[in-house]
């Protein structure tokens, strides 16, 4: 049966979305389009094995597999930075909330 | 004189509560900003479109005529080092870094990264290593190992060289290039 590119995408992007929790609405505008060209990538493959003659041999075929679960690492490392840059600017403007309170209190910049 | 911005490296990371509950404890304590993550970096931007840019015009040119491997070696020789510096630049800006979470995805692929590369690397091929370094350097380490095996394929290939039809192999590279560039440029704006 031939690959659908759209049911793979929502299966991926579910699975992103339940392992990203709170956080996935902050990247999913980065994340979901590059899973869409990703699920596409499956399709192809698919396509130039079984085209004839081939484009792709079996041993380039599987290099390209390998290569797949590196770009899904890619895609979810990124997205994984992207969530540490929006962890790291909230703690940074809690901290800042509450520097002059904290200073104030303890009578050096502490914070 | 401006307060110098430490960074704080976690090592060990058993729950993310806890990772961020230690964070908060002791970023007041050495009385600094939190840095979870290397700052933008121009070299990593300027190389990294550069090479989005000649790898575009490679795959094109050469997708044209189906040139295979063997008469394309220069295009190869000259950016896996440039690749290579890029990835060693960001592993000695922060040695002792991590990328959180990276090994599972928080759960997305519960058996590990490292069972699913083992998965989808045929016997008798290296299997790579656990990734090193903050999420940063493993970018750049995905993406330098992602045109290692492009070149491997286009190698495979043999006459057939690089079909135009084949958009996969280009693709799969292009995530990588691109999976580092937004983040560099997310660093940029102060996203």
């Amino acid at each position: 049966m031939a690959l659908d590119a759209d049911a793979l995408l929502s299966t991926m992007s579910q699975a992103a979305a339940n392992a990203f929790g709170q956080m996935w609405k902050d990247v999913k505008n980065y994340t979901i389009p590059e899973l869409r060209k990703l699920a596409g990538t499956f399709v192809d493959i698919e396509l130039g094995l079984a085209a004839r003659p081939p484009y792709y041999t079996r041993e380039s075929a599987d290099i390209l597999f390998r290569m797949q679960v590196r770009a899904t690492e890619s895609i979810l490392t990124a997205t994984t930075a992207l969530t540490m840059m929006a962890v790291e600017k909230a703690l940074n403007e809690i901290l800042a909330a509450v520097k002059v309170a904290i200073n104030q209190a303890v009578k050096f910049a502490l914070v | 004189m401006a307060r110098p911005r430490a960074r704080l490296i976690m090592h060990r990371h058993r729950s993310p509560a806890l990772w961020l509950l230690l964070l908060m404890l002791l970023v007041p304590l050495t009385g600094c900003s939190v840095r979870l993550i290397q700052p933008y970096d121009d070299a990593i931007e300027k190389t990294v479109s550069d090479f989005y840019e000649e790898f575009l015009r490679f795959t094109t040119v050469v997708g044209r005529t189906r040139g295979t491997y063997t008469d394309n070696r220069e295009f190869y020789d000259k950016w896996q080092p440039k690749l290579a510096t890029l990835t060693a630049r960001a592993m000695t800006a922060n040695p002792s870094g991590r990328c959180p979470s990276t090994e599972t995805y928080g759960g997305l692929l519960p058996q590990g990264v490292t069972a699913a590369r083992s998965a989808a690397t045929p016997s008798g091929v290296r299997v790579d290593t656990a990734p090193a370094g903050d999420c940063t350097a493993q970018l750049l380490q995905l993406l330098e190992d992602q045109f290692d095996d492009f070149a491997k394929f286009h190698a495979a290939q043999g006459t057939l060289g690089l079909p135009p039809e084949a958009r996969a192999p280009r693709e799969l590279v292009l995530t990588s290039v691109r999976a580092v560039l937004y983040v560099e440029l997310a660093k940029k704006q102060g996203k």
